[in-house]
């Protein structure tokens, strides 16, 4: 039996800078925004310079140079336990990257429409930052408008705040 | 309860007090309601993540590369079961020629497994070891 393959659509014109640069150009194309959005990309992944400037074939001085330059931003942690083969991982700590991990879904957002970093930040919302809540009584309920994803109202007041009397 | 459901109606639906710290584990759950079908499991949930986060766009080889490293295959676990709807091959025909690009054609029904399964997220420790 012959296989007949399907012909590959052809991608937009206008989709083409995505493939070409890292969020689709909007910080430009250095090396050390490519190299952040590896990072945004697979944030619990160990980072070998020599992986990654194969992966982004780039040289390993340009690569390393970057993210050395991320470690003293405290964007990665550099793990130099074996100081001829250093790896870097990214810094959970660091609201840069949760920032950006939000940034990289508004990329896709905006350009097809989709509303996936709104939902992400309820995510991280409910799971992170309910801790910083107290639950208020009943009448002193309060509206929080705007959080989206049909959660518009929400009885919970951030700690610092003083609750409403 | 359903996302678009309000918080209250389901607190005093199933006589929880609001004023609870269960309130807070019961938000969670709300949160992570069941994404619509098809369920891509979670190693192609880690896959999709991470090509959402990269754009939803990325070089053929590149897009493998990423397969071998969750050992998983692009073309029988991925591109036979969700293309042509969620994920497709498609092609790029410049000046230095043709080359094959995946492309994310659904990146909700992506993010929405991607956070299902809770494949990384940045605010979570690192998998193999901790500095």
């Amino acid at each position: 039996m012959k296989i007949i393959e399907e012909p590959i659509p052809e991608l937009s014109k206008d989709l083409w800078r995505y493939a070409e640069k890292p969020y689709g150009g909007f910080f430009g194309n250095a090396v050390i925004v490519q190299v952040i959005q590896e990072i945004i990309a697979n944030p619990t992944e160990e980072i070998h310079p020599t992986e990654m400037a194969e992966s982004l074939g780039k040289s390993y001085n340009m690569v390393n140079g970057a993210l050395n330059t991320l470690t003293l931003l405290k964007f990665l942690q550099k793990d130099n336990r074996d100081p001829k083969r250093p790896i870097y991982l990214a810094n959970p700590d660091s609201k840069r990257l949760l920032a950006l991990t939000f940034f990289a879904s508004a990329v896709v957002d905006d350009r097809d429409g989709s509303d996936s970093m709104n939902e992400e930040i309820l995510d991280y919302c409910t799971e992170k930052l309910l801790c910083y809540s107290v639950p208020l009584t009943s009448s002193q309920f309060v509206s929080l408008e705007g959080l989206g994803n049909g959660i518009e109202k929400e009885n919970f007041v951030l700690l610092d705040q003083p609750a409403a009397s | 309860m359903g996302i678009g459901d309000s918080v209250e109606s389901y607190a005093t639906y199933n006589s929880i007090p609001p004023h609870n710290i269960i309130w807070s584990l019961l938000m969670s759950g709300i949160i992570r309601a069941h994404p619509p079908a098809p369920d891509p499991g979670i190693d192609v949930a880690t896959f999709l993540g991470w090509l959402q986060k990269m754009g939803g766009l990325v070089m053929l080889e590149r897009a493998q590369k990423e397969c071998k490293k969750l050992d998983i295959d692009l073309e029988e676990d991925i591109l036979s079961k969700f293309s042509p709807l969620k994920v497709t091959k498609k092609k790029r025909t410049g000046r230095k020629g043709t080359s094959i690009v995946i492309f994310l054609e659904d990146p909700k029904w992506a993010g929405a497994w991607a956070r299902y399964y809770n494949v990384n997220p940045p605010h979570h420790r690192h998998k193999k070891s901790d500095i």
